[in-house]
């Protein structure tokens, strides 16, 4: 076995416990993930490219060995808090199913998406999601399984998921907006530098270019 | 209440279902009837279609983090 693919996989080994600790929200099964990863790998060792090759086979392993493990502690993974069977927040509606308090404009996607600092701030929303909101909804959207899989592997119901997952996104996007949004708010079009700058623009045409951009 | 006029809880409900199951016919334009009058709702299903491309690109900020950079050039 060449040296260079252990150095390989070891210098890995960090970034696979973290996937695997936010997809598990727990240290001993993301460790097992891991170790039957490398294991895995050590038993059938391949040259890549480059690292990055390499990691992207991994993680695939990676994956598999995550979902081994949340099939084994299935009830375990699934215990729920009070947090999990509130479906909509009271919090955020009125008796008459208004909005208590306006949406903020989080702005235009694109200019957020460009800012690393931002996924910084959301990896830590998604470790402080409440662990078995965080385990459904990192099964959607990591490991990419439909609905009825989910349900399947972690034996809970369809309706037991879709709060879960509700729940996961409204804190997602509460603690994106105290995160992130509350201290770097859409600019305004009429506040922005460059608008001052060009007071004879046509507003109205940036405006509605805005809009679009919006929708 | 007609079949096709929902408030905004009900609204916001439809929205975060349709990331689970595909909305009926009823349910569709309901959602798009609302959408067109109230600016709340608008504001809130772009900040669920923001944190479904930010899930989208964690995916590679996860993977591409030692080198300090996403490719996000596509």
């Amino acid at each position: 076995m060449s040296n260079d693919f252990s150095r390989q996989l070891e210098s890995l080994q960090p970034q696979l416990l973290r996937f695997a600790r936010t997809q598990l929200r727990n240290d001993a099964w993301a460790e097992d993930a891991v170790s039957e990863t490398v294991l895995a790998a050590l038993e059938k060792p391949q040259s890549f490219a480059g690292l990055s090759q390499l990691k992207t086979w991994l993680v695939g392993i990676l994956k598999h060995k995550v979902i081994d493990q949340l099939r084994r502690h299935k009830r375990e993974a699934t215990v729920l808090t009070n947090d999990d069977n509130e479906d909509l927040d009271d919090l955020l509606f009125a008796p008459d199913g208004h909005w208590r308090e306006m949406p903020a404009d989080w702005g235009n996607p694109d200019d957020v998406l460009r800012q690393r600092q931002f996924f910084d701030v959301m990896q830590t929303c998604l470790d402080v999601l409440p662990p078995t909101q965080a385990r459904v909804f990192m099964m959607r959207e990591w490991l990419e399984l439909s609905s009825d899989e989910v349900c399947k592997e972690l034996a809970i119901t369809t309706t037991n998921l879709w709060v879960l997952l509700h729940r996961a996104r409204l804190r997602l996007r509460e603690c994106l907006q105290a995160g992130w949004f509350d201290a770097h708010p859409a600019p305004h079009p009429g506040r922005s530098p460059s608008m001052s700058a060009r007071p004879a623009a046509p507003k109205g045409a940036r405006a509605a270019a805005r809009r679009a951009e919006d929708s | 209440m007609s079949l096709f006029h929902r408030n905004c809880r009900e609204v916001t409900r439809l929205v975060l279902e349709r990331e689970n199951r595909p909305l009926t016919l009823v349910e569709r334009i309901a959602v798009r009837f609302h959408l067109s009058i109230c600016l709340m709702c608008t504001r809130f299903t772009g900040q669920l279609q923001l944190m479904n491309r930010a899930m989208a690109q964690w995916k590679q900020y996860a993977e591409h983090d030692e080198h300090g950079e996403r490719d996000d050039a596509a």
